[in-house]
């Protein structure tokens, strides 16, 4: 476990995503500052700070949302810091932002359809989703936008997992919902980490430090704490990062 | 009032409103997807109508030129948003002020084209035909059979095919449609064509019934704009709407009023209904 920023315990060539020395800005305000992150081939990462503390603009510099003006992103091996969004998925990205992450004006199926147009490799298939969220089967024809808070949530992750991809960056996927469902979806995203690659951003600590075997702490933008997930779960500074 | 003067208005108004949904369909479409209101749509009609003439002129005949226009105005706008408009779609300001210095090139090219003059275009067939007692153009029955052609193929294009749905992602959402991985900028490319080709097929339509003078698209362009915001924007049914009332206006306030009054009285009526419905008459919420 590491106190500052540095390289993880991954090995190069075994990384999915490999994020360097990454520094954003909004205008004037620099909101990342020198980030380093790996995510391996086969495991999953949790991305833990509290609000204002970068994790959302981290996966948007990602994904190519905003634009880093300093630092690198290697997707599969493969340099994309000035790629768009759409390509990042076609190299094998999935992305569930925050908020607005269905089409509120699409019903369920054609939510699913969209995100089965982005698959690289064609394997995705609805039948997959549904049987992972079937609550969604019952409501195929219905306007997303009429879905509760719940069903949002897992219909933006069945969207991104309509393309099969390699790496799936989900940002607060419990955010605004019901709590009697949050368990329903983290039992889900344990079983999404055992098939692939998953970077998550979660405000609720104990779920992420669940299904991801690795975090980072961001604090105003810096990574102050990483390393495994059960070593970061018990270490005396975290709640002190992470206290509003 | 008479049976077959009633008869007569209702198709007046019909025919009227048919154009007016051709002209705003594009322009509609544009709006809800791109944010930008293009300013030079008006002269994209009216490039519609040029090569029409042109067509004529050059021995191809009307009829061609008719099929011709959509094709050719269509890559004028695939042109116009490519080196254009896709720099302006975060500065809706500067967008229109391109568009309408684009417009007015357009416009005094074709001025200068037709000499300062306008040019008569004849209709590929004209005449009228009887229903009992009423006489309807045949032509401006061709454009209202035409328009409903042209509004079933965009519905079914928008909502059976893969580009259609490409295109409403985009339209709901821009940045999810990315973060799905749809390559918005060449969504916003093809709807931008799209609609300048329904310019040109409109342009083309009513050139027979208007003359062609450079002028001829900013004379629409004020009520193709009035009915996309009286209909509402970021629906393919409230354009349409739009200018169906538009169209009711102004062709049933001419029978009881002076014509100059019922044209105030149009914009009058228009901008009260965006007074008290401003998301316009088909909001999607």
């Amino acid at each position: 476990m590491k106190q500052s920023e540095g390289s993880t315990s991954h090995g190069r060539d075994d990384r999915v995503l490999d994020v360097r020395g990454l520094c954003t800005r909004y205008g004037t305000s620099q909101v990342l500052f020198n980030v380093d992150l790996h995510v391996p081939s086969h495991g999953s990462v949790a991305v833990l700070g509290r609000n204002g503390a970068g994790k959302t603009t981290l996966l948007k510099s990602i994904v190519g949302e905003v634009k880093p003006f300093r630092g690198a992103v290697a997707v599969r091996g493969r340099e994309c810091t000035a790629a768009h969004t759409e390509q990042l998925v076609r190299l094998g990205l999935g992305y569930v932002p925050q908020d607005q992450a269905v089409f509120g004006g699409l019903t369920v199926a054609e939510n699913l359809r969209v995100g089965a147009m982005g698959a690289p490799r064609g394997s995705g298939t609805m039948d997959q989703v549904l049987a992972m969220f079937p609550k969604l089967g019952r409501r195929l024809s219905q306007r997303a936008a009429t879905l509760s808070g719940g069903e949002r949530k897992m219909l933006a992750i069945g969207r991104a997992l309509l393309s099969d991809p390699a790496l799936l960056l989900l940002d607060e996927p419990t955010e605004g919902v019901w709590i009697a469902v949050v368990e329903e979806i983290a039992e889900r995203l344990i079983a999404l980490a055992q098939t692939r690659s998953v970077l998550l951003v979660e405000q609720h600590v104990d779920l992420a430090l669940r299904v991801a075997d690795y975090a980072y702490v961001l604090e105003r933008g810096h990574i102050v704490l990483h390393g495994p997930s059960d070593e970061i779960r018990h270490h005396p500074d975290l709640y002190r990062y992470l206290a509003p | 009032m008479d049976v077959p003067r009633l008869a007569g208005i209702a198709f007046d108004v019909l025919s009227l409103s048919s154009i007016l949904v051709l002209l705003v369909l594009g322009m509609g479409i544009i709006v809800s997807m791109m944010g930008i209101f293009n300013l030079a749509h008006g002269e994209l009609v009216l490039l519609g109508a040029f090569t029409v003439y042109l067509a004529h002129k050059v021995g191809l005949g009307v009829g061609l030129g008719i099929v011709l226009a959509p094709i050719v105005v269509g890559a004028a706008g695939l042109l116009l948003e490519r080196s254009v408009v896709r720099h302006f779609y975060s500065r809706p300001i500067s967008a229109l002020l391109a568009t309408w210095a684009v417009g007015m090139m357009i416009r005094e090219s074709v001025r200068a084209g037709l000499h300062g003059r306008s040019e008569v275009v004849v209709a590929p067939f004209s005449g009228t035909f009887a229903i009992g007692n009423v006489y309807l153009s045949q032509w401006r029955v061709a454009i209202v059979l035409l328009t409903v052609a042209v509004i079933a193929a965009s519905y079914l294009l928008l909502q059976r095919t893969r580009v259609g749905l490409q295109v409403r992602a985009t339209l709901d959402n821009a940045s999810l449609a990315r973060a799905s991985g749809i390559a918005t900028g060449r969504v916003y490319a093809l709807t931008f064509a799209f609609g300048s080709a329904l310019a040109g097929l409109a342009g083309a339509l009513i050139v027979p019934l208007f003359a062609l003078y450079a002028d001829l698209g900013v004379t629409f362009l004020v009520r193709s704009f009035l009915a996309v915001m009286v209909g509402g924007v970021g629906s393919f049914e409230g354009p349409i709407l739009g200018a169906g009332a538009v169209g009711l206006g102004s062709g049933v306030l001419p029978w009881v009023v002076a014509p100059v009054l019922a044209d105030a009285l149009v914009f009058v009526i228009a901008i009260a209904l965006m007074r008290f419905m401003p998301n316009g008459l088909v909001h999607r919420g």
